[in-house]
C-alpha cells in the first residue's frame, strides 16, 4: 500500500511539473502584464470571500458565492487529469485490492491542489469561533466547496447541471445560508441526472460544418471560455457600478482578456487541422478547413465581446479591440506557441494608443 | 504509369530520398522495402498530400499539378477525425469527389453495420476496411493501398482481392505478406534498385 501512495504522489509531482511547463508561458506572460495588480489579485480573491461572509445584500453574497464555484469548477478541471493521474487509471486497479486507497489518494491531491478552498480555511481561522458562529452560511460554503470539488472528480456532469440550475436559485432564495444548503442538495439530486444528453442527429459534414462536429466532441474548449467570458463580464459589471469614470479602462481590459481566451481556442484547433492535414488533402480541402478554422475563432471571439462592447461601448477603441483575434490568427498562423506575446504586445499596443488619443 | 524523378525529401535532420528516381510500369504491383524506408512517405507523395519536397512526380508521362485528383489513397498515415462516423467520413469523401455512395463495397467488406459508428470506437480491422473504402469509393485511375490486408479478416481478404482482380487502373501496394497478392497478377518491385 505504502508503494501505491509513493507512486501516486511522484505521478502527481510529475503531472504538475508538467502542466506548469505547459503553462509557463501563459503565466509568465500574465505576471508580466499585470504584475503591479497581483497583490490586488489576490486582496480582490479575500474581498469577494468577505462579501460572501458579509454583504448589505443577500443576493449579492450569493452570487458571489456562485461565482466561486464555477471558478473552482474551471480551475479543477485544468488539474483534474493530474489530481486523479486519469492517464493511468487502469493501471491503479492491477495494484490495489479495493479502492480506498485510491480515493484517499485522489482525495489528498484535490486538497493540494484546492487553493479557493485553502484560502476559504485561512479566513475561516483568521476570523475565530466566535465571527464565525455568526456566519454559518460560510460554513456551509466552505462546505460546497468540498462537496462541488469532489462531485467534480466523478462526476462532473453533476456539477455542470448543478451550477446551471442554482442561476435559477438566485431568483428565489432569500437566505444564503439556505442558498448554500439547498446547492449541495441540487448536487446531490443532480447525481442521478443523465450525464450526457444523447443526440443522435448527424449533421453532414463540409469543411464549414466539421467545426461544429468538432466543438460538439470538444465542449470544455468552449465550457471553459464562456464561463470565463461571463465571469469577466460580471467582473467588469459590479467594477464599474463601482466607478463609473474608468468605465472604457475596465471595459477595454475585460475586452482584451475575453480576446485572450478565444484566441488562444486556435491552439487547440491548429493542432487538429495540423494532425489531419493528409486527411483534408486527401479530399482537396486543406484551405478550407483553414479558412473555416479562421472564420469560426473570429465569429466566436466577437460574438462573446459584444455584450460588453454593446454595455459599454463608450470609446472607439473598444470596438478597433475586436481586430485582436484576426490579428493574433494573421501573426501565428505558423507560429501559435507565440500566440500569448503577440496577443500580449497587441493589447499593449491598444492601451498606449487608447492613452496617446 | 508512374514515374518518380530526383525526388529529394527529408524529415528534419533525417533525409528519406535523395535524388531518388523510379519507374512504376506494372499494373498491379507491390512495393517492397524493410519498416522505415519511405514506403509511405512515397505513397503519400505520389497521391498529392505532402506537397515538402522536390522532384517530379509524372503520371503517364505528364507532370500533373493537382495529383490528389488522380490518385486515391489508403494508409494509417492519414488518421480520421475519430469523432465523425464512419457514414460522416464516407459523405464527406462523396461530396468532396463528386462520387457515388459505396454501396457495393460497404456490402462487399461487411462494413454496413459500422456505417453510424464513430471512427475512434472502430476495431483496427474497421478502420482499415474504412481505409480502404474511402479510396476504393473514388474510382481513381491510380489507387495506392498501404498495407491493405493488415488487420483484415480472412473473408475481407478475400473480398479485397476479388475487387482488386476487376480493378482496371494501376494499383500500387505495401505489404509484408504479399503471397495472396502475388497469386492474383501483382509484380513485386523493390522501393531501392539493388
Amino acid at each position: 500500500m505504502k508503494h501505491y501512495f509513493s507512486y501516486r504522489h511522484q505521478a502527481f509531482s510529475l503531472a504538475i511539473n508538467e502542466l506548469f511547463k505547459q503553462l509557463q508561458q501563459f503565466v509568465l506572460m500574465l505576471m508580466t502584464m499585470f504584475y503591479i495588480f497581483l497583490p490586488g489579485l489576490i486582496a480582490g480573491l479575500f474581498f469577494g470571500l468577505g462579501k460572501i461572509v458579509q454583504s448589505s445584500s443577500e443576493v449579492v453574497s450569493m452570487q458571489v458565492g456562485l461565482a466561486y464555484l464555477i471558478f473552482q469548477s474551471l480551475l479543477l478541471t485544468v488539474l483534474k487529469p493530474a489530481i486523479l493521474d486519469l492517464k493511468h487509471r487502469t493501471f491503479h486497479t492491477t495494484l490495489l485490492k479495493n479502492k480506498f486507497p485510491q480515493i484517499l489518494s485522489d482525495i489528498s491531491a484535490l486538497m493540494m491542489c484546492h487553493l479557493l478552498f485553502g484560502l476559504s480555511v485561512f479566513l475561516m481561522i483568521s476570523m475565530g469561533a466566535d465571527k464565525l458562529s455568526r456566519a454559518p452560511h460560510y460554513i456551509a460554503f466552505a462546505f460546497t466547496q468540498l462537496s462541488f470539488a469532489l462531485v467534480l472528480m466523478y462526476r462532473p456532469a453533476a456539477v455542470i447541471w448543478a451550477s446551471t440550475l442554482a442561476f435559477i436559485g438566485l431568483f428565489f432564495f432569500e437566505s444564503t445560508l439556505m442558498f448554500f444548503l439547498a446547492l449541495n442538495a441540487l448536487l446531490f439530486f443532480s447525481l442521478y441526472l443523465p450525464k450526457r444528453l444523447n443526440c443522435s442527429y448527424q449533421i453532414t459534414i463540409t469543411p464549414w460544418t466539421f467545426w461544429l462536429s468538432y466543438f460538439k466532441d470538444n465542449i470544455w474548449s468552449l465550457t471553459w471560455r464562456f464561463t470565463m467570458s461571463g465571469l469577466v463580464f460580471w467582473a467588469v459589471l459590479i467594477i464599474v457600478t463601482e466607478r463609473s469614470d474608468l468605465v472604457h479602462w475596465y471595459a477595454l481590459g475585460g475586452a482584451l482578456i475575453n480576446q485572450l481566451w478565444w484566441s488562444s481556442l486556435f491552439i487547440e484547433t491548429n493542432q487538429h487541422v495540423r494532425k489531419h492535414q493528409l486527411f483534408w488533402r486527401s479530399l482537396n480541402q486543406f484551405s478550407q478547413i483553414k479558412r473555416s478554422q479562421y472564420v469560426y475563432l473570429i465569429a466566436l471571439s466577437s460574438i462573446f465581446n459584444l455584450p460588453m462592447l454593446c454595455l459599454f461601448s463608450s470609446h472607439v477603441s473598444m470596438w478597433v479591440s475586436l481586430l485582436i483575434t484576426p490579428l493574433v490568427l494573421v501573426f501565428c498562423k505558423n507560429r501559435p506557441q507565440f500566440m500569448a506575446v503577440v496577443w500580449a504586445s497587441l493589447a499593449i499596443s491598444f492601451i498606449m494608443l487608447m492613452v496617446i488619443f | 504509369m508512374i514515374e518518380v524523378k530526383n525526388l529529394t525529401k527529408s524529415f528534419a535532420n533525417k533525409i528519406v530520398f535523395q535524388s531518388y528516381s523510379s519507374a512504376f510500369n506494372a499494373n498491379k504491383l507491390c512495393i517492397e522495402a524493410e519498416n522505415g524506408l519511405g514506403k509511405t512517405t512515397l505513397f503519400t507523395i505520389i497521391a498529392g498530400l505532402d506537397p515538402h519536397y522536390s522532384g517530379d512526380i509524372l503520371l503517364d508521362g505528364e507532370k500533373v499539378t493537382q495529383l490528389q485528383n488522380q490518385v486515391a489513397i489508403a494508409s494509417d498515415k492519414i488518421p480520421f477525425p475519430t469523432f465523425l462516423t464512419a457514414k460522416q467520413i464516407l459523405t464527406l469523401t462523396q461530396s468532396s469527389w463528386q462520387c457515388e455512395w459505396p454501396d457495393t463495397l460497404c456490402e462487399m467488406l461487411h462494413f454496413n453495420q459500422f456505417l453510424d459508428t464513430k471512427v475512434g470506437e472502430l476495431s483496427s480491422g474497421n478502420q482499415k476496411k474504412l481505409q480502404l473504402i474511402n479510396a476504393m469509393m473514388r474510382h481513381c485511375d491510380y489507387l495506392i493501398l498501404d498495407e491493405p490486408s493488415a488487420a483484415l479478416d480472412a473473408d475481407s481478404v478475400k473480398a479485397l482481392l476479388a475487387w482488386i482482380e476487376q480493378y482496371q487502373g494501376q494499383l500500387i501496394i505495401s505489404c509484408h505478406e504479399p503471397e495472396p497478392f502475388v497469386e492474383i497478377g501483382f509484380d513485386k518491385q523493390p522501393l531501392f534498385a539493388e
